[in-house]
């Protein structure tokens, strides 16, 4: 690949239209794609400034144009780049809300279903976005559940107490000497570690999704 | 150039003239992709340049134009399009109908009798 189509404009270019060539099949999109890449190689002079890539970009038209020509579906020119963005920050709001409602397990369903069909109707993300936010955002209902299930299993689990030969006593079960089973720790390190991959997932998502749609 | 927004009747019209004028451009000879969108869009016949690249595919599809790949003398290998013997009729076809046509619109445009 030329440096010139490592310019951020470029990039980002080049993102929106794989994201639109979705639209098309496969072998398409390929033959979209090199084409315009071996256009921007000509268009492009090395160590081009801002201002020419802008005008290259211009004159080439928007990914949905493109991909428009190509075949690709009905056109949702200006409408949709506004509803899309809605779309995805509407999935993110859903999602992480719904977890904090599995007391009201009603409404949590609710959310959770309307939230994973926002993310996957959106169509700033990526399949692998889509999949990743599908997996970790979605089960953060799940998580909740078995984490309250735990710490109330934990909270009352017996402990077994029998008395040995000697008249001392020996105990077995929840309460270990600092009051924390080695099972317990697991489940603290392994919820920890999915905190992060959502914080992570969240970040990531919110950042496609708020990626300005320059057209 | 001037960029103006078309009416919709310019913008038909040139939908329908550009493939033919592709192939015109390729009587000449095989020529790659991004010189012909240069020489269109300086006739004025492009709104957006990536556009050509779509109908360039249709146009191979429909066996008018075939593709081969030649070395650049600067950078990677370009993609080469010339006429197909079925390109040249078509070609001939859009010709003499466009002729008869631009001669119908112009004597109705100013207004004598046919």
């Amino acid at each position: 690949m030329m440096t010139t189509q490592t310019h951020p404009l470029v990039h980002d270019y080049l993102q929106r239209l794989s994201t639109e060539s979705q639209r098309l099949p496969a072998d398409q999109a390929a033959e979209l794609r090199a084409d315009i890449d071996a256009h921007l190689d000509e268009a492009l002079p090395p160590g081009a400034s801002e201002a020419e890539v802008r005008q290259v970009l211009d004159r080439l038209g928007s990914p949905a144009e493109l991909v428009t020509a190509a075949g690709g579906g009905a056109p949702e020119e200006g409408q949709h780049e506004k509803d899309s963005g809605r779309r995805e920050a509407a999935a993110l709001v859903v999602l992480a809300v719904a977890p904090l409602m599995v007391w009201i397990w009603p409404v949590a369903l609710v959310l959770w279903l309307a939230g994973l069909y926002l993310l996957i109707t959106a169509r700033r993300w990526s399949t692998t976005d889509k999949v990743l936010g599908g997996v970790v955002l979605g089960a953060a209902p799940v998580v909740v559940i078995a984490a309250a299930a735990a710490s109330f299993v934990a909270a009352t689990s017996e402990v077994t107490c029998s008395s040995l030969p000697d008249g001392s006593q020996e105990c077995v079960g929840g309460g270990a000497a600092d009051g924390l089973t080695a099972g317990t720790w697991v489940a603290i390190v392994v919820l920890a570690l999915y905190a992060v991959l959502w914080v992570v997932t969240m970040v990531r998502l919110a950042r496609t999704a708020s990626r300005p749609a320059a057209a | 150039m001037r960029h103006m927004t078309p009416a919709p009747a310019v913008t038909q019209l040139r939908k329908g003239a550009l493939e033919h004028c592709v192939l015109a451009l390729l009587r000449g000879g095989e020529r790659y992709g991004y010189d012909l969108v240069t020489e269109l869009a300086e006739g004025g016949l492009l709104a957006s340049e990536g556009t050509i690249y779509p109908l360039l595919s249709r146009l191979r599809k429909e066996q008018l134009v075939e593709t081969t790949w030649r070395e650049s003398p600067s950078g990677p290998p370009r993609r080469y399009y010339s006429l197909t013997s079925q390109g040249e009729r078509a070609l001939a076809d859009f010709t003499t109908a466009w002729t008869e046509f631009k001669h119908s619109v112009d004597a109705i445009l100013a207004g004598k009798d046919l």
